[in-house]
């Protein structure tokens, strides 16, 4: 059977369906491995759908403004000897459900779990395969200031195909506890390392964005041992400022009215910024604790350029892989910082703003993937 | 996240804010037992079951059953707020205020404003409204356009599980007397509620969905009547902004004006009042402040101005239907 079905990505726990807004391709296209052949919208954000396989594209099933649900029928490829018959009886054939059962063997769907730490808990989603590589190690994804393990939806899978991969959501974030006694680096820092240890994680590879990016470099310059490879995102506080109209902003703003174009700030195409994700942030910020969290967090290290000794990061043994986006608008500035030095790997993304890896998730999972390995 | 019904996000929120602060008290006619009750710890809580279990959390000194004495209730819900406590009053329906109005109008809320902002009213009325339960005139009416007319009060009005808990919970945390109207056929409508804290400030309208053509400002349990109508005028290429104010006041008003300053037209689907109702009170905004941007004349949809009736077909007829918020569509694009 040359017949093959192309359907809609689950990108993230939450993701039960998606609007189909644009296609890229049209019949008759041959189709690559990791193409972007279509444009689909979550309740989170509007993301590529990338081809996982390869072929003619004969049929085009879904319409542009459909709601579908996750793995319905995008479309079909086959080759050109196969019949429009044999293609209508592969899509009358087609079963949502049996393909949601095969995403279920956790080879994409990510697992959500809880650690009680202390006297908090912190979530977590986790993805990895079954025959998972034991010579990786396993990547712990931290995400940035007002963020959660979520942001992380484009690259899981992905990162997740030959190991495991876990994204958690740091004290005040996400589904975790809205309590914090420290909003500093190094207090963010102690919670993600006991995290790691209540994991039984000896050796991770670690990957931060703008202020999990400052957590992760200040885990892994107090455990150099312990962080097999070191990721940093569009990291604050390495020689740069965050954008103070973004901080304040996050912080005051109340109302979607308000709170949108401050969200704006973060993505090259501001039409990213779908009025679900307005609120879903406008939610977050309306739990009880979080105000606090987020003005601990900012009072404490988040108006400061740098509070990095550049000698500690000169002496890390890791590889480390520093990704930008050129049009950034939350660390401000060109100059490099200081990540800088031979085992610095540094790649600058067009037409990514603060959040490259959700608005080019492709290039930043072909990076990683290569960098992790 | 949990998905759970307008009655159990209710529920959350009193729990919530009886755990966080023990001046919340709840007083009412069989908020502990009541209809089906099997005892005074597993009880029924209300005639709707909005206050489940609570008794047997937090006591009989918190949760007080009251004797059919609306005025009562009123009476001592205000003054115990004046005193420091933060009352939680249920009367069963809206129509029932009549017989305590002296305590509502005249003292709850004039008390911060007669005695010169020396005191605080911190008290939550909730009550039920709303036609479509065959259970005629005298339980059926919609009357918080009253309430919204005098100063003083604030009025609430949620139309789904996510704000009934948020705006439950900023009423018991506001400092002023809170009508909290809850329409009776939506006690069953689930979305998904977080199970942690959280507060809605009054006065900020939900863009339900955003649209082009024609702003519908909708109120409870019409919200949803609005999104059905919204849904098939968007297979006809009519694109329908839905704007759920939430509370009447405070009013967002921005939100609407701005609204209509991008559409041109306005429908509010009310069902309320045909005279001197919400509707009217929209219609009078949006034409002192956005006259210059409208393309059409206003649409008022509320129910005839006559009292509910008893015959199923009539009450049917009476309240605004998708249908009927479809063809005043067709008719304001004319």
């Amino acid at each position: 059977m040359t017949l093959k079905a192309v359907t809609v990505p689950k990108w993230g726990l939450s993701m039960n369906e998606g609007e189909l807004i644009q296609w890229h391709v049209a019949p008759g296209d041959d189709i690559t491995v990791g193409q972007e052949i279509a444009e689909i919208e979550t309740s989170k954000i509007a993301g590529p759908v990338e081809a996982a396989v390869a072929g003619r594209l004969r049929r085009i099933i879904a319409k542009e403004g459909e709601m579908l649900p996750v793995v319905a029928l995008l479309a079909v490829l086959a080759a050109d000897s196969d019949s429009d018959d044999d293609i209508d009886a592969f899509v009358a054939g087609f079963e949502v459900k049996d393909q949601a059962d095969d995403a279920g063997d956790g080879a994409t769907l990510p697992l959500s779990g809880q650690l009680s730490l202390n006297d908090m808990e912190i979530s977590y989603l986790e993805v990895g395969p079954g025959d998972r590589n034991p010579d990786l190690a396993p990547v712990v994804l931290i995400h940035g200031f007002g963020g959660d393990g979520n942001n992380w939806l484009f690259n899981m899978a992905k990162l997740g195909e030959n190991r495991r991969v876990i994204a958690l959501d740091l004290p005040g974030h996400g589904r975790s506890s809205k309590n914090i006694t420290d909003g500093s680096i190094t207090g963010l820092a102690a919670v993600v390392g006991d995290f790691i240890a209540a994991l039984g994680l000896d050796r991770v590879a670690l990957g931060g964005h703008s202020l999990g990016a400052a957590v992760a470099l200040h885990y892994a310059i107090n455990n150099p041992d312990r962080v097999d490879r070191l990721a940093l995102i569009c990291p604050a506080l390495v020689g740069r400022a965050v954008n103070p109209d973004y901080v304040t902003g996050f912080i005051q703003a109340r109302t979607r009215k308000q709170l949108k174009p401050v969200l704006q700030l973060l993505f090259s195409d501001e039409q990213l910024v779908t009025a679900n994700l307005v609120n879903d942030m406008v939610k977050y910020k309306r739990l009880d604790g979080v105000a606090t969290v987020l003005d601990m967090i900012a009072a404490a290290d988040l108006f400061k350029t740098v509070i990095f000794d550049p000698a500690d990061i000169d002496r890390l043994p890791m590889p480390i892989c520093l990704i930008a986006g050129e049009d950034d608008k939350i660390i401000c500035g060109t100059e490099p910082g200081i990540i800088t030095g031979d085992k610095v790997t540094t790649h600058r993304l067009k037409q990514a703003g603060h959040m490259p890896h959700m608005e080019r998730p492709e290039k930043v999972n072909e990076i990683l993937t290569d960098f992790f390995c | 996240m949990t998905q759970k019904t307008i009655r159990q996000a209710l529920n959350d929120a009193l729990r919530q804010e009886m755990g966080r602060d023990n001046r919340v008290i709840i007083l009412g006619e069989d908020v502990a037992g009541g209809q089906g009750g099997t005892g005074i710890i597993d009880a029924y809580g209300g005639p709707l079951g909005v206050t489940k279990g609570l008794i047997g959390d937090f006591g009989s000194r918190r949760v007080i059953d009251t004797p059919i004495t609306e005025s009562a209730i009123m009476g001592a819900a205000a003054g115990a707020a004046a005193t420091g406590l933060r009352p939680v009053a249920e009367l069963m329906f809206v129509d029932f205020m009549g017989v305590c109005f002296d305590q509502i109008f005249n003292q709850a809320a004039k008390f911060r404003y007669m005695f010169g902002g020396k005191t605080r009213t911190p008290m939550v009325i909730r009550t039920t409204i709303g036609a479509g339960m065959r259970t005629a005139a005298q339980h059926s009416q919609c009357l918080y356009h009253m309430f919204t007319s005098v100063p003083g009060l604030k009025c609430v009005l949620p139309s789904n599980a996510y704000d009934a808990k948020g705006l439950l919970i900023e009423a018991i945390r506001d400092d002023d007397p809170v009508i909290f109207f809850e329409n009776k056929l939506l006690y069953d409508h689930a979305c998904e509620v977080p199970d942690e804290s959280y507060a809605i400030p009054f006065g900020e309208a939900n863009v339900v969905r955003d649209g082009d053509d024609i702003t519908i400002v909708a109120f409870s349990r019409m919200v949803h009547i609005a999104e059905a109508a919204a849904k098939k005028l968007a297979d006809d290429g009519i694109s329908v902004e839905v704007i759920d104010p939430r509370t009447t006041s405070p009013l967002d008003e921005e939100t609407i004006l701005d609204s209509v300053a991008h559409t041109g037209r306005l429908i509010v689907v009310d069902e309320s009042a045909a005279r001197c109702g919400m509707a009217a009170d929209i219609a009078g905004l949006v034409v002192a402040k956005a006259f210059d941007h409208l393309k059409a004349p206003i649409i008022q949809l509320t129910p005839p101005h006559t009292p509910v009736p008893f015959s199923p077909p009539l009450e049917d007829a009476y309240v605004p239907s998708a249908d009927s918020v479809v063809a005043a569509a067709r008719n304001i694009l004319k």
